[in-house]
């Protein structure tokens, strides 16, 4: 079980950020989130370096949510550097957009994404599909940690 | 030097020394032939007076009186009588003369004794012989015989000119004879060159002609029966067909030369019209290209377009709902019924406007999706459907006919998309229907326009739902154009102008027909 881990959701729109949150906690997520809202904010946390070079206790989190569309590094971008490096191969990352473009499924999944979902507009779905997301990653899913 | 004079000269030339031989034998012959006559003749004369002589001296003698004088004297006259008349040929003379010292010498019978002294004495020692002696100026022959009893000497003389007169006559006969063969010869001649050389020349220069192309030149005739003449004939006929064969070819070439010309204009032109469609090919590929580059430009925006309409278009619409139901979810017991019905707008609006977006996003990617041709098994495909349809909503009682075996060509993955927007939209309108029925198969329709072949049976789908005014047909298969109310049947208008786009994009045709409350016929052709 995850309950402790940290949830990393790479979002730059402050709405959708809101309504993410929102939605871990009507589905009873507690895990700490963290937002980061750009590409290189994600790698610099996950790296532990830049601002978050003097950070104590570097753990990586349970799960990234990724949005694809972002300012600086996009999420295809973010997704490459991590599953490069040694550390981050294997942490588990979903993507999380709004695109339903065939180009961009093809390529998160190439570039070894574990997951894609995309946000559906009614918030009653979203909730649900958030929900469901907790429920895999934080608690069904078991995680190596090599 | 030409053939006619060469045989002029071998004629002459062989008629000269022939002639000359001739002459030069038959004079030889003839001198020697008048020789050794005359000298017979002369002998035989001579011999026979001797004789005679010898005959009067023996009777003379056998009678006892050769010795006395009177009787000799008698009959030597006598003798000498005999012969007074004598004659030889024209010239010749007979001379009997007693020997130097004789007494009884008959001078008188020496007619111009002039002969050569010396001659003379010469005969007179040998006694018998036969010579020749100068006369004065005159050549002579001469046969003599001497009768030494009565010391006599017989000589018979003869002009050397007379003997020759023979000679003379047979040289000039022999002359005659050559000047006539001269002039046989040079009519022969005349003849062989007239009527042989010169129309073997002729048939020469003809040929000559003839082989310069000059087919002008007057083809030589002959009458004559020989082979000269069978060869001129021949010959004339020859060149006069080889003429004709040459009028022909000269006339089949200047068709061919026209044709020729012809032809060289026609490719000439051919080439022409060959470089100006090699042109218009370049200019056609120039604008293809910068068509397609436009095209790939346009397509990309597009494409753009709808990524960021997909992504950033939806984004605000999350907000907009995810808020609402915040807000009725924090604040909804601060609302009235009116409020919370209001924001229950605002949210169905939001979610409606994703679905036209997403809508829309797929009308865009089935024009832009490629296309692969190949046979579908349309029954199948309509069988899938109706399944999809039936585990949305297992409540309803639909009846589904699908003819079996219905084929079709065409890109599976649109077909597909085709098959659920009219399946669907039957589905759809038939929800209020009591006895639902929903038809799929082949009609007997043909397209209208060049589509419409006999094999190109249009396939339809037919429902008893809620049908519509024939007076909108036309506006069924528009963008958002919808025929009902949103409230009686939900829908965004995208479904059939998504078919038509596919059915379009397959060089197909899509039409309706239908009535209120009785039903709709979709058909459509590929």
């Amino acid at each position: 079980m995850n309950t402790e881990k940290n949830i990393l959701l790479v979002e730059d729109n402050p709405d959708d950020e809101a309504l993410t949150l929102r939605a871990f906690r009507k589905n009873k997520i507690a895990n700490p989130v963290v937002v980061a809202r750009d590409g290189v904010e994600a790698l610099d946390y996950l790296f532990g370096r830049g601002q978050h070079a003097d950070r104590e206790h570097w753990e990586l989190p349970a799960v990234v949510l990724l949005d694809l569309k972002l300012p600086k590094v996009d999420g295809l971008e973010v997704l490459e550097r991590l599953r490069l490096d040694r550390r981050t191969r294997l942490l588990p990352v979903v993507v999380l957009t709004s695109s339903r473009e065939e180009r961009d499924l093809a390529e998160a999944y190439r570039l070894g994404a574990n997951s894609y979902i995309r946000k559906p507009v009614d918030f009653n779905c979203f909730l649900d599909t958030v929900g469901q997301l907790g429920n895999y990653w934080l608690k069904l899913n078991e995680q190596s940690y090599q | 030097m030409k053939l006619k004079y060469k045989f002029n000269l071998l004629a002459l030339g062989v008629l000269i020394v022939v002639g000359v031989a001739i002459s030069i034998a038959g004079v030889f012959t003839i001198e020697r032939l008048a020789y050794s006559m005359n000298r017979k003749l002369m002998e035989s004369e001579v011999v026979h007076l001797v004789e005679q002589i010898r005959s009067a001296h023996k009777v003379l003698t056998e009678s006892g009186v050769a010795s006395v004088d009177s009787y000799v004297h008698k009959a030597q006259t006598d003798i000498l009588e005999e012969y007074r008349d004598y004659r030889f040929g024209h010239t010749g003379q007979l001379l009997i003369f007693g020997q130097p010292g004789s007494s009884q010498l008959l001078p008188q019978l020496l007619k111009n004794h002039d002969l050569d002294t010396l001659c003379l004495d010469e005969i007179v020692q040998t006694g018998r012989g036969f010579r020749e002696c100068s006369h004065g100026k005159e050549k002579r022959f001469v046969y003599y015989a001497s009768f030494p009893a009565w010391h006599w000497v017989v000589l018979l003389s003869v002009d050397k000119a007379e003997m020759l007169v023979e000679r003379n006559a047979f040289l000039s006969q022999v002359a005659l004879i050559l000047l006539v063969g001269l002039a046989c010869g040079l009519l022969a001649f005349v003849w062989f060159t007239g009527g042989i050389v010169a129309p073997v020349q002729l048939l020469s220069e003809a040929a000559l002609a003839i082989s310069h192309g000059d087919w002008d030149k007057t083809l030589p005739q002959s009458t004559a029966v020989d082979e000269v003449g069978d060869l001129t004939r021949a010959f004339s006929q020859m060149s006069e067909h080889l003429s004709a064969a040459q009028r022909d070819l000269e006339k089949q070439a200047k068709v061919l030369q026209n044709t020729n010309t012809r032809l060289h204009l026609e490719i000439s032109e051919h080439q022409q019209a060959q470089r100006e469609i090699y042109q218009l090919n370049l200019e056609l590929e120039q604008r293809v290209l910068e068509r397609t580059a436009q095209l790939k430009a346009a397509n990309e925006e597009l494409e753009a377009f709808a990524y960021s309409v997909s992504h950033d278009l939806r984004a605000p619409l999350r907000s907009i709902d995810g808020f609402s139901q915040a807000l009725l979810d924090d604040y909804g017991a601060r609302l009235d019924a009116e409020g919370l019905e209001f924001l229950q707008r605002v949210r169905r609006a939001s979610q409606r406007m994703a679905q036209l977006i997403d809508d829309l996003l797929n009308l865009s990617r089935i024009t832009r999706g490629e296309m692969v041709r190949a046979p579908v098994d349309l029954s199948r495909l309509a069988a899938l459907v109706a399944e999809d349809l039936r585990q949305a909503e297992p409540q309803r009682q639909v009846e589904i006919v699908i003819q079996s075996q219905v084929q079709a060509e065409g890109d599976a993955r649109l077909l597909r998309v085709v098959m659920e927007n009219l399946l669907g939209n039957a589905w759809k309108f038939t929800s209020r229907c009591d006895h639902a029925r929903i038809e799929f198969g082949r009609s007997d329709k043909l397209p209208s326009g060049r589509g419409g072949q006999p094999g190109n049976r249009a396939f339809f789908v037919r429902d008893n739902g809620a049908g519509f005014d024939p007076a909108y047909a036309d506006k069924l298969f528009g963008v958002f154009q919808r025929l009902h109310r949103a409230e009686d049947f939900p829908g965004t208008g995208i479904g059939l102008a998504t078919v038509q786009r596919i059915i379009h994009r397959h060089g197909g045709q899509v039409w309706a027909d239908g009535e209120v409350g009785i039903g709709a016929n979709f058909y459509f052709a590929l």
